[in-house]
């Protein structure tokens, strides 16, 4: 038997992937035995919350943002809104502050900086909060009225509990590509209820993860110099052997990137800050101290990105050496295509398909129907519902994984260029 | 720091991490059963292509037979036209079947051994098949070319795709034997490639005309032409644009 780089490559994916896929399967079917979420309900104490809106020119969607916090089901006294803009060049501190003024019964406060980042306006905000519990909110995100009902309870019963996110959702898809983001959303969240079940929670998404205050300022606040905050503190959680716990009774809807464009940059900024965060906190991969975070979680985190960048370099390798026969093969008979095409025979033997591969890859993709079909089911979701839905999800089948695979080469790219500018350093 | 703070932390401190131990032998159990299923599917399979290949090898051998004995009783009135059409179907489905078992032959897990074996009957298979369409241009018109083409496993060499393309141009006029020379299992071939002279590959053999190294699809057509022309055969149109250049 001839083996090639590329089968090598897709017989070590096929047994990886397929090694993941049966542990979250046993991880849905089994359950682990977890003392901290058998405790009694108590009954809500309604403690106080503040949310953090951090905002560089939003003066479009701010507005909505403010509202739905505003809607929120939550007793006004008990909660306030901070906003910190981030040194925005558009109206967005107008904006503010006319919807201040026609809210005088909420207590919205607005903060003022030269344009630091995220992170560093987060922290400015949570500096100045005396609530036990705070949440970020994104001024292109808007959250369901009931999530405070539901999400500040979980902490009353599960004192390790430090963050809690809520179950994310894409606003109103259009296009087949915002399909495709919805699709991939609701899947994820599966993916996000397993992960939660052994604890393993690695991002509490910027849109609305209330962290409990106490525990965010004793790590010492956001990281300022992630580009994936929202990354590295559920890291640091992680670290310190908090929980991170995930709900669906909450919704939050966020915009989505409308074109591939800022969709490839997006993902860019996501995966380079898991791959720069798994660097920076190695020392917890593969470490039994923390548990299946440690052994199962941290390593998983860039293993997606080292399978697509090996799978990409094989295929392309397989594909560029074949596209070089064919090209030198047609150069010889002076591409007389015509005469090709007028005698081409379809030949078809069905023996001498890979029958091996064959087997694994349908294993495979059976078990991702069944991911997507519970995926669904669980967030509640219709595939249909917003319609053309189907050719979203044969895109997300088809297209999508050839599209986070350039995302993974780019980001490869770029970790060897900057090594390359390091040296010249 | 509150006292109600310091516990929590100490306890979230002291707290011991799970580990699903049990889950990661079972996930990898289950992955090796799996794996092994698609061995054993794959062992199934190659059986399969084993026997597929050992039945058409008897059709081939039982044509060749037919074959012979026609040829012997050309004298008595076998028609050699029919006899020549029958030849040229049996080479064409005999290089594709042959192209079917290397195939398999390759991607052969365990029944490597077995695939060689049926390769050398299907090689021989072929050179009876060359000897006997010798015999037929002996006793009737000529009325097809034969090539003979001894490859080696050097896969940027083009020259199979130029006498694809040649046999494509030409259609059942031109019947191409083609022989793996590394396939040294069968000392046939290299009696054969002896008798040519060949020493460098690819070669091709136009009637007795050897052409060793790569030969350009030009030169091929050329001789090709030649030789129809040779036969007083309706030249194909095809050579007058061949003459042309």
């Amino acid at each position: 038997m001839i083996v090639t780089f590329l089968d090598i490559v897709l017989v070590s994916s096929y047994f990886l992937l397929l090694f993941l896929s049966i542990f979250w399967m046993l991880v849905l079917f089994f359950p682990q035995k977890d003392a901290s979420n058998s405790q009694k309900k108590k009954t809500f104490r309604q403690p106080t919350f503040a949310a953090i809106v951090p905002a560089f020119n939003e003066e479009k969607g701010i507005v909505l943002t403010l509202q739905s916090l505003c809607d929120l089901d939550y007793p006004a006294e008990k909660m306030e809104i901070v906003v910190v803009n981030d040194g925005s060049t558009d109206r967005t501190k107008e904006v503010v502050e006319e919807f201040i003024l026609s809210h005088p019964q909420r207590k919205i406060r607005l903060f003022n900086q030269e344009n630091h980042g995220k992170g560093a306006a987060m922290n400015h905000g949570l500096s100045s909060l005396h609530a036990e519990f705070f949440a970020c909110l994104d001024a292109d995100s808007s959250v369901a009225p009931n999530a405070l009902q539901v999400m500040l309870p979980l902490f009353d019963t599960n004192p390790k509990l430090a963050a809690v996110c809520p179950l994310l959702k894409v606003k109103n898809p259009q296009s087949i590509l915002q399909k495709v983001q919805w699709t991939e959303y609701v899947i994820n969240m599966f993916y996000k209820f397993l992960n939660a079940k052994i604890h393993c929670i690695h991002v509490t998404p910027g849109p609305f993860s209330i962290y409990r205050r106490e525990v965010i300022s004793q790590l010492g606040g956001f990281d300022e110099k992630t580009i994936t905050e929202d990354l590295e503190i559920a890291i640091r959680l992680q670290k310190h052997h908090y929980q991170i716990a995930q709900t669906f009774a909450a919704t939050v809807e966020t915009e989505s990137p409308r074109t591939w464009k800022s969709l490839f940059w997006q993902r860019v900024r996501w995966y380079r800050g898991g791959v720069d965060n798994s660097i920076a906190y190695r020392d917890l991969m593969f470490n039994k101290k923390y548990g299946d975070f440690g052994v199962m979680r941290m390593p998983t985190i860039i293993s997606s990105g080292v399978i697509a960048i090996f799978l990409t370099t094989a295929l392309a390798q397989d594909f560029l050496k074949k596209g070089m026969q064919v090209f030198f093969s047609l150069k010889e008979i002076h591409f007389d295509i015509f005469t090709l095409l007028r005698n081409y025979q379809f030949h078809f033997n069905f023996l001498s398909l890979p029958f091996f591969k064959l087997t694994i890859a349908l294993t495979l993709m059976s078990l991702s129907f069944f991911v997507m079909y519970s995926s669904f089911k669980l967030v509640g979701e219709k595939i249909t519902r917003y319609g053309r839905t189907w050719a979203s999800m044969m895109t997300y089948l088809l297209m999508y994984s050839f599209f986070i695979s350039a995302v993974w080469m780019y980001i490869a790219y770029s970790y060897l260029s900057s090594k390359k500018m390091g040296w010249l350093k | 720091m509150t006292p109600e703070r310091t516990e929590r932390t100490e306890r979230a401190e002291k707290n011991e991490r799970s580990l699903s131990n049990k889950k990661y032998l079972l996930a990898f159990v289950l992955t090796i059963i799996i794996f092994t299923g698609g061995i054993f599917i794959g062992l199934l399979f190659e059986k399969i292509q084993l026997n597929s290949s050992e039945e058409t090898i008897l059709s081939e051998k039982v044509g060749l037979r037919s074959l012979q004995l026609q040829q012997q009783y050309i004298e008595s009135g076998t028609d050699c036209t029919a006899l020549n059409k029958v030849l040229q179907s049996n080479i064409n489905d005999l290089t594709r079947k042959m192209q079917e078992v290397l195939e398999y032959q390759k991607k052969a897990l365990f029944s490597q051994e077995k695939f060689d074996l049926q390769l050398r009957d299907y090689f021989l298979t072929e050179i009876q098949f060359f000897l006997v369409s010798q015999e037929i241009n002996k006793k009737c018109p000529k009325d097809n070319v034969n090539i003979l083409y001894f490859y080696d496993e050097n896969a940027l060499d083009t020259q199979g795709d130029i006498l694809d393309y040649v046999k494509k141009v030409f259609g059942d006029s031109v019947l191409i034997f083609s022989f793996d020379s590394g396939f040294r299992k069968e000392p046939m071939i290299e009696v054969l490639m002896a008798n040519y002279g060949i020493t460098q590959f690819p070669s091709t053999v136009i009637e007795e005309q050897v052409f060793q190294g790569h030969t350009s699809v030009e030169t091929i057509l050329k001789v090709v032409c030649d030789e129809f022309e040779k036969q007083g055969k309706k030249v194909p149109e095809k050579c007058a644009a061949v003459k042309k250049d």
